[in-house]
Parts: structure tokens; C-alpha cells; sequence
């Protein structure tokens, strides 16, 4: 499953870069966006895209399905939150104990 | 409405074409993607790959949130959300790590996740990182290259009255 290391490396990077850029468009807001940060994002993606086109079909394809297996450690990274969250005991959202919080501090 | 609500739908919108695009065409065939899912070249075929990530991806999606949906922290506790949420999450890690695709897709314990195959994802993880890396110092040298932003402006009189809504929703139950 495993090619040559660089090609692998730039799918990787590729990859990131790709996600900045759609990050960036996704959640643009004029005036508050920096256009140099969407000019910047795309133009490395485009390149990075570019670049990646000369490494064989192969070899990408087998990078991805790499990362998609080793996504499947998630669920075990995942269990100590899950764990921790039920055996909690505490009720910090819950509203009732908000509206209690909220008559002590304006009592004080 | 805020700009915040505009940017998620327009997530929603670029997620659904997305999945449709990456799954759909596998889901409108399911007999012949379940012979590829049972095939020899099974863990080679990117279709198959990607069903069997999203189908234990959305179960530990709906388990975690039902999880912490059925835990205290948000409010009393409810056993039966909270065993069905693990239930989930226990299912995501059977079908991630036990039942692979490939000809012992039927036979669990011979398709378990090895070591290697999280070795194998190392040069493309690295890559990742690095453009992680890289992806933080664009963004960073487009902010301090740029001059700074004037002050917001305060809400206007709709945008106080949705806030004020959104507020009192919230807190319809209390009072």
C-alpha cells in the first residue's frame, strides 16, 4: 500500500493546503477576510494541485487509502472523552443549575 | 440574520455535494459495491474504502452524540440515550478495526487493523502536518502584513432584536 516516501509526502501536503483553501472560501466575509489570505490560499493550492499531477495515479490513490484506514484508530482516541463525559457529574448547561448560579450571583 | 448563519449553510450546501459526489454513485449500486466490498482487491478499490470510513464514521458520530446527549453534562441523565450512544460507538470500532473490506469481510478476526496499517500512512501524514505548518504561517503573515481592521460597528436595531431572541429562546424553559 505504501509508495515512494515524497510522493506520499506531497499527496499529504497537497491535502492540507486544498482544506486551507476551502476553509478560507467557505467562511469568507467581506471586509473582515484578508484577500491577500484568499489570494495566497489558491495560489498554493493551484500550484500544489499542479505539482501533484506529475506523481503517479498510483501512488495518490494509495496514499489516500492509507489515511483512510489509519482514520480508523479514531474511534479508540475518541473513547477516553466519551468516557469521561458519562461518568461526569457535572451539570454545568444544565438549565435549572444555570438559573440557580444566576440568582446566587445576584444575590451577592 | 448574522454572518455566522450564512457560513453555515453555505458548509451545509458544500458538504452535501461533497458526500453525494464521493459516495453517490456507490450508494446507487449497492449489489455491486457489496461484490467489491467481499472481493480479493477490496482494501485496494478507493469506493469501497471510502463506504466502509463513512459508515463507521457516522455511527461514531451519532454514538458520541448521543453519548453526551444521555450524560449529565447536559442536564439529568438518560440511561437508555446513554447506552444506545455506546452501543454506536462500540459498533463504529467493530466495523473500523474488525470488519474490513476484503474476502474475510465475513470472517472478522482475520481482517482485524494491523500495525502496519497505521505505519503505512506515516509518509502521508507527515504531509499533512507540513502543510498544516505552512497552511498557519499564510495565514499568519497575511495578518500581520496587512493593516489592522477598524472597530466593529455595533449591532443595528434587527440584529439586536435577533440576538435578544436567540437569548430568550434559550432560556424559555427557566423562567
Amino acid at each position: 500500500m505504501s509508495g515512494p516516501f515524497l510522493e506520499e509526502f506531497a499527496a499529504g501536503f497537497t491535502i492540507s493546503l486544498v482544506w486551507l483553501t476551502i476553509h478560507v472560501l467557505s467562511t469568507y466575509r467581506r471586509g473582515n477576510t484578508s484577500v491577500r489570505l484568499v489570494s495566497i490560499s489558491t495560489i498554493s493550492s493551484a500550484v500544489a494541485l499542479y505539482l501533484l499531477t506529475s506523481v503517479p495515479h498510483e501512488s495518490v490513490s494509495s496514499s489516500l487509502k492509507s489515511l483512510i484506514y489509519f482514520l480508523a484508530l479514531t474511534p479508540l482516541v475518541a473513547i477516553p472523552f466519551l468516557l469521561r463525559i458519562t461518568v461526569s457529574h457535572s451539570n454545568e448547561f444544565d438549565p435549572i443549575a444555570l438559573q440557580e448560579a444566576d440568582s446566587v450571583s445576584d444575590s451577592e | 440574520m448574522g454572518p455566522s448563519d450564512s457560513r453555515y449553510r453555505m458548509a451545509l450546501v458544500i458538504a452535501t455535494v461533497g458526500i453525494v459526489l464521493v459516495i453517490g454513485p456507490d450508494i446507487l449500486s449497492p449489489s455491486d459495491l457489496y461484490d467489491r466490498f467481499s472481493g480479493d482487491d477490496a482494501s485496494q478499490d478507493m469506493g469501497v474504502a471510502i463506504v466502509h470510513f463513512a459508515t463507521w464514521a457516522l455511527l461514531l458520530a451519532f454514538g458520541s452524540m448521543l453519548t453526551i446527549r444521555g450524560s449529565r453534562v447536559y442536564g439529568a441523565i438518560s440511561p437508555t440515550t446513554l447506552f444506545t450512544g455506546w452501543i454506536l460507538v462500540i459498533s463504529s470500532i467493530s466495523v473500523a478495526m474488525v470488519f474490513r473490506p476484503g474476502a474475510n469481510l465475513l470472517d472478522p478476526m482475520r481482517g482485524v487493523f494491523s500495525i502496519w496499517d497505521a505505519l503505512s500512512a506515516a509518509p502521508i501524514i507527515l504531509g499533512m502536518i507540513s502543510g498544516l505548518i505552512a497552511a498557519v504561517a499564510i495565514v499568519a503573515w497575511s495578518e500581520y502584513s496587512e493593516p489592522p481592521l477598524p472597530p466593529t460597528p455595533g449591532l443595528d436595531d434587527d440584529e439586536r432584536m435577533y440576538v435578544r431572541k436567540i437569548v430568550e429562546d434559550h432560556l424559555g424553559g427557566v423562567n
